[in-house]
This record gives structure tokens, sequence and C-alpha cells, in this order.
């Protein structure tokens, strides 16, 4: 395909995927932007030292660095730059970080379309409602759950949302024989669990085959099978065969350029020999994950945005979300337990939301909670390693070094918990561009300020300390659990708030940009409160919430 | 082409040699002399040992492993610097503390000297990564050379999953 395109899309991940679908599903011409390579199933292997111990799968952290800066203990701001690795990248690639998802899928509830309405105002964040609800987006998330494919099974729970179709449409993945243990012990503590959806088939479908069940190896992996729901083997190959559909790997784009009238009316981008291009389109859409996103933004300088494109406001950037909470483990030797727990394969998916809102005398007025995981650690043996080398203060090593490593990994598991809180929106975590450090091709990098409200921290324990009740319960051996103020690099969102006060938000409630009547922003940050969930689901139910919009209005 | 000289290197051959052999096949090749590079396989030697039912570093094929990750342009400038440093400053920290070589010294010598080292926190650094390299080839993919026949995986009964790389699908080829 040549010439003008109905619509350029600047990244590929779950984002983008969905406008890029139902647009070439509908006839239009869309061109899909990527500056990564392009990967398939082939390419992407169980290969620990390429997941987890090189960055394989995200930019050369020289080439490519962020500054981030960190609140110290003494209330200053320390400033990294992450040219030697720590960036905040995930998935530069086709389908971007949607291919290292671990799948754990979660709608949000309808609490948390206003929470300021529900719970009132927080001294310290910027919590605002949305101005949708969760009724807007429910036929999406069921949509989202045929179209890239959710597995799982409704269980009733105090907390559960409503649906609009009885179940899922893809049976649960196997099961780990621990999940019956942890159900029977949760039980026992009154608790309410339930089967973790995944964005992951059970069984093929189209040209995607089902799971070969890796246990604990799916995130930071690519899936060799496509089970996986990624934005690549879910959606793109899909909107590649409308044969309306192009996508561009290795295509940097550098900024967006609009006219005088503030009409975007190109993309300029470096291709992988560094040659720069100008390609045009009536229609931009901008889905590069909420850090990158932002700085885009702000680089698309032009004669009616001098700040930065859509940032008349000063909002592009502000209000980045990460998820809050805490997280814990446990260590399961295989010898106390009567059930046989050596299996390598299917999954633990277990979930509990109990305390999705937090009714609890002892920590004050109802408030906001959140979701626990019950999930392996991961399975990269490479990494138990090395989470045996240290003790105290010294290093373990020598036959002591073995004989921990057999303990660890031969004679038993560790099960992990993962506690998701809101994130709030606050003053302190934003996105601007770096005044001093420039990328390899000369522009400014994000510079991302990465602070957190305290009660992030407040809730995060709450919800640790009850998972760790069950994890004592269910028999787990040195109990660890605690609440982190540091951000998960994988969990992104905020940055282009949507609303209806052009004042306050940078984008409409149909993720338009007040400013700038052709460019869309579809990633996770239009989001002005993440919810106490991963974000993915509502990313993907979101992107085609508004593609169809798009297309039902005629804006495209 | 970078990418073909360091698959050739993991080609060579060089698993054919051990000891002393292999230690000055590595430094002609490196830029570390033939004694730091002993003193790497002894330091790995004593940090893994080898054991008749558990694989140590030199089952795991460590040393060359190292020799790769000096090579190996994902891996970051400056820890690279740090690791290519060890080996003399260990030497020195042997001859100041323990008023010998540190080859010369026996297993016991070692242990007492490497925690002495491991309390300067340049030398604890460089330990703590020589055995996250060592721990790397122990149990890393054979298709990278090291851990071979996956002996490592079983004897902690560990099982990859699917698929496995292969020769072309190495990290530093995609």
């Amino acid at each position: 395909m040549n010439g003008e395109y109905d619509c350029c899309i600047v990244g590929s991940g779950a984002g983008a995927a969905p406008v890029a679908l139902r647009l070439a599903q509908a006839g239009r011409r869309v061109l899909v932007l990527e500056k990564g390579p392009w990967w398939r199933e082939d390419d992407f292997r169980k290969d620990e030292l390429a997941c987890c111990q090189r960055p394989t799968y995200v930019p050369d952290p020289a080439l490519e660095p962020q500054v981030v800066e960190e609140e110290r203990d003494d209330g200053g701001w320390g400033r990294r730059v992450t040219d030697q690795g720590g960036g905040f990248w995930n998935g530069n690639c086709v389908g971007g970080s949607s291919n290292f998802m671990s799948g754990f899928f979660h709608r949000l509830k309808p609490v948390d379309f206003h929470l300021r309405e529900t719970f009132g105002p927080i001294a310290g964040a910027n919590v605002a409602d949305w101005p949708i609800s969760y009724a807007d987006l429910e036929p999406w998330y069921a949509l989202v759950e045929r179209e890239v494919g959710v597995s799982g099974r409704v269980v009733a729970h105090p907390h559960a949302e409503p649906r609009s179709t009885p179940d899922f449409p893809f049976p649960p993945t196997a099961e780990h024989p621990v999940s019956a243990l942890i159900d029977a012990a949760a039980e026992g503590l009154g608790m309410h669990p339930f089967p973790t959806p995944r964005a992951i088939l059970p069984h093929p479908l189209g040209k995607r085959a089902g799971c070969r069940y890796n246990g604990g190896f799916c995130g930071a992996t690519g899936c060799s099978t496509g089970a996986k729901g990624s934005a690549r083997a879910a959606l793109l190959d899909r909107a590649l065969a409308t044969g309306h559909c192009e996508i561009r790997p290795h295509s940097r784009v550098t900024r967006l350029l609009s006219d005088a009238r503030g009409r975007l009316y190109a993309a300029e981008y470096l291709d992988a020999t560094g040659e720069r291009h100008r390609l045009r389109a009536r229609l931009f859409v901008v889905a590069c994950q909420a850090i990158e996103t932002a700085r885009l933004l702000l680089l698309s300088r032009g004669p009616r945005f001098p700040h930065g494109l859509a940032n008349g406001s000063g909002q592009v950037g502000r209000n980045l979300l990460f998820a809050g909470g805490g997280a814990g483990s446990a260590f399961l030797p295989y010898a106390a337990f009567e059930t046989d727990l050596r299996s390598f394969g299917p999954f633990i998916n277990r979930a509990l939301q109990d305390w999705y809102v937090i009714d609890d005398p002892a920590v004050g007025p109802r408030r906001k909670g959140g979701t626990i995981d019950l999930i392996h650690a991961h399975h990269g043996v490479i990494g138990h390693a090395l989470r045996q080398i240290r003790k105290g203060r010294g290093l373990v090593w020598g036959k002591a070094l073995k004989r921990r490593l057999e303990r660890r990994i031969r004679d038993g598991m560790l099960i992990k918990i993962e506690a998701f809180c809101d994130w709030l929106p606050v003053d302190d975590c934003r996105v601007t561009l770096d005044p001093r450090v420039k990328d390899h091709w000369g522009l400014p990098v994000a510079r991302v300020r990465t602070g957190f409200h305290v009660r992030n921290l407040e809730v995060g324990w709450y919800l640790a300390s009850q998972a760790g009740r069950l994890l004592k319960a269910l028999g787990g051996r040195d109990v660890l659990v605690f609440a982190s103020g540091a951000p998960p690099t994988n969990l992104q969102a905020g940055g282009c708030r949507f609303g209806t006060d052009p004042a306050v938000s940078v984008l409409d409630p149909w993720c338009r940009a007040h400013e700038v009547e052709n460019l869309y922003v579809t990633d996770g940050s239009f989001m002005p409160t993440g919810g106490s969930v991963p974000y993915t689901w509502t990313i993907y139910a979101n992107a085609f919430r508004v593609a169809d919009h798009m297309l039902r209005t005629g804006a495209i | 082409m970078k990418a073909w000289s360091r698959r050739r290197f993991l080609a060579a051959g060089a698993f054919a040699l051990s000891g002393p052999a292999l230690a000055e096949a590595l430094a002609a090749r490196t830029g570390l002399g033939v004694t730091d590079w002993r003193i790497v396989d002894a330091v790995q030697a004593h940090l893994l040992p080898s054991e008749p039912d558990a694989p140590g570093a030199r089952e795991a094929n460590a040393l060359l492993w190292l020799a790769f990750v000096l090579e190996d342009p994902k891996v970051p400038a400056e820890l690279k610097t740090l690791l290519r440093a060890g080996p003399a400053r260990l030497a020195r920290h042997s001859r100041t503390h323990g008023g010998t070589e540190f080859l010369h010294l026996d297993e016991a010598g070692r242990e007492r000297i490497l925690r002495s080292f491991e309390e300067d926190p340049e030398g604890r650094r460089w330990l703590q990564e020589i055995l996250g390299f060592t721990l790397e080839a122990l149990l890393g993919d054979p298709v990278y050379g090291v851990n071979p026949g996956g002996r490592a995986w079983k004897w902690l009964g560990w099982r990859p999953g699917f698929r496995r790389p292969d020769a072309e699908t190495r990290y530093f080829l995609l």
C-alpha cells in the first residue's frame, strides 16, 4: 500500500490493535508504525536468558535511556539515568507488551468508575471520576472475551461485577493440584476464591493453537503457540488478513506534525537505517504505552501547540498511574503435603476480591481495596537460583548453595501473591521531557517521576496481610508479605486523562484529544484512575469501544 | 557480523578444552591474561564446586560462558569493566591479606580470602556477579553451550518450557 492512509496508528500493542482490526475490517486503509521488530510465534522461546537476564525484548538501554526520579527517604528526589538498564520499557515489538503479559484478566468494577463520588476526595490525590460508567464498558469487556479469548469460569463472590453473558466463552485452563488446596484453605477462612480469568486459550481457535502449559513461564516470555491473547496473535494477524492493514516494524515515530489550524497531517518516523520519512493520514491514533505516549505528544510541538500536542491544558503526562499494592510468597515443601504438588505446567489461577471495597472498622471508613492473585513464582530457574545467593548481608556459595538450590527448587515450590490496589493519581507521578538527556537520535527522553500516595501502601499492606493469612492456612513455610511503593514498570496507565472538561483532561470521553480533532489516544493513558486490577483487559475493551465510535460517527 | 562472530565463538570447539589450556585459549582472545582466567576458573569452581551427583561450574562450562559475557553487547559496559577488573583485584587482595598468590592457596585458604574479599564492596560486587553468571551457565539452556545435556535441570528436577530456543533463536540473534 502506498499513498495516503485513512488512519495511522503509532504503536501496535493492546491499545492499538483493536483499532487496527476494526478499521481494517470496515475497509479503511490502516498503517501501523511500530518502533520495534516483528517477532512471530516461531521467534518466541522459553528462554530465560532472553526474557529475564538480558534486554532482548526492550530497547538497548544505552540507545534509549529514560530518566527515573525516585523519592528519597529525606523527601528529596533521586535521579537515575537508565542507560545501563532498569528503564520502564516493556515489549518493544509488534504486539507490544501484550506479548509478554501473564494474562491475568480482571474487569474493572462499577465502583471504579466513580471513586470520588463514592468515597469522597483523598487529600494529596487527584482522584477523578470517569466520564463513563461500567455499563458503558461492559459490552466491550464481553466482546474482548470472544475476540481476544478469555478463559475462565464465573463464580459468585461478594464483589463480583455484573455481566451481560452467563459465563466465559472459553473454559478455564488446566489447574495445578495446589489450587484445590487453596480453595479449601480460603473457604476455611471465610474467603471466596475464584478462578482467575486468563487471556489464554485452552484449545485452538482459528490459526491460534491452544496452551502448551508452561506453568509460571507466561509472564515476560512470548507465547510459542498463539494461545496467549497478545494484540499480535489475537488481533493484528486478523487485521492483516483483511488486506487493509499494513504493519511497518522498525519505524520509530519521532513526532506528529500539525498545521496552523491544529490538525495533524503527518507522522515523521525513522526506519531501520535511520532514514527519515513522512507519512500522511487523515486520522492518527497514538498507543505507545503511557510513558512513551506522553513523551511523543510532548515532543510533537506545532504552530498551535508550543507546549506539546494536545497540551494546552498542561495535562499531558500528569497523573501517571502504575499499580499499587503488595506482594508476598510462601514456600511449599513437597514432603509436607499429602497431595502430590510436583506438577509442572498447569496454572494456579486463583484470585480473591473479598476486599475490593474494604469495610473494616479497624482501618476506618469504607475505602477502596483491591484484588489478590495467587500465582506461580516465575518458572525461570536461573531466577530461582539467584534468589538463593544472599543470606543476611553475605553471599551463599559452595556446597551450602547447592544444598539450598536442592531444597528450594527440587524439593518444593514457591507460590506468590500479588495484591493490586489503586495507584492514586498524584502530582509527583508524571512524565516530562528531560531537559538534558537525549536518546541516540537526539530526542529528549522521558523523565518519569514516580511519587506515590501513602494510601497505596496502607491498602497494599492490608491486602497482603489477608493473603498472608491464607498462605499460612495453606501450610506455607517462610511466609513473607509486604507492601511496596515502588512502581511496577509493566503496569502503566494515565498521563492523558479522559474527561468532559478540557481544562483538566487531555481526551474527551471517546478518547479523542480535546484540542486535536483527528487525534485519538487508545492505550491505557486515558484512565483517570486505574482500578485495582491489571490494565490490559480494560485497555482492550476501551480501544474496541473507541474504534466502534470512530466508525459510527464518521470520524473515519 | 557481530552476531556471526559470537555464534562462531560458541561453536568454536573450545568446550573440548579445560583448565589451563582453556585459560590460555581465552587469554589469546579476550585481553585478560592467562593468570586472570585461571583465577576466574578457580573462583567459579570454589563458588559452585563439582560433586558426583550435582554438577558444578566446570561441568557447566562456566568459564567459557563468562568469556562470552565479556563480548555480549547486551551486557552493560560498566558491568564488563567490573568483571574484567576483578581477577587482578583479587590477586592483589590475596597477596595483601593472605601473603600469597590466590592460585597457590588450598580450599580453606581460598575460602578465607574470598570471605575477606567479600568485605570489600568492589570485591563483593564482583563475587556476586561472577556467581550470577556461573548460575546462568549452570542452569541456562544447553543451546548456549552451557549446562550440557541439561544435567543441572535434571539434578534439580526442573523442566524447560515449550518451545526451547534453538541455534537460530538464541537471544543475540533475535
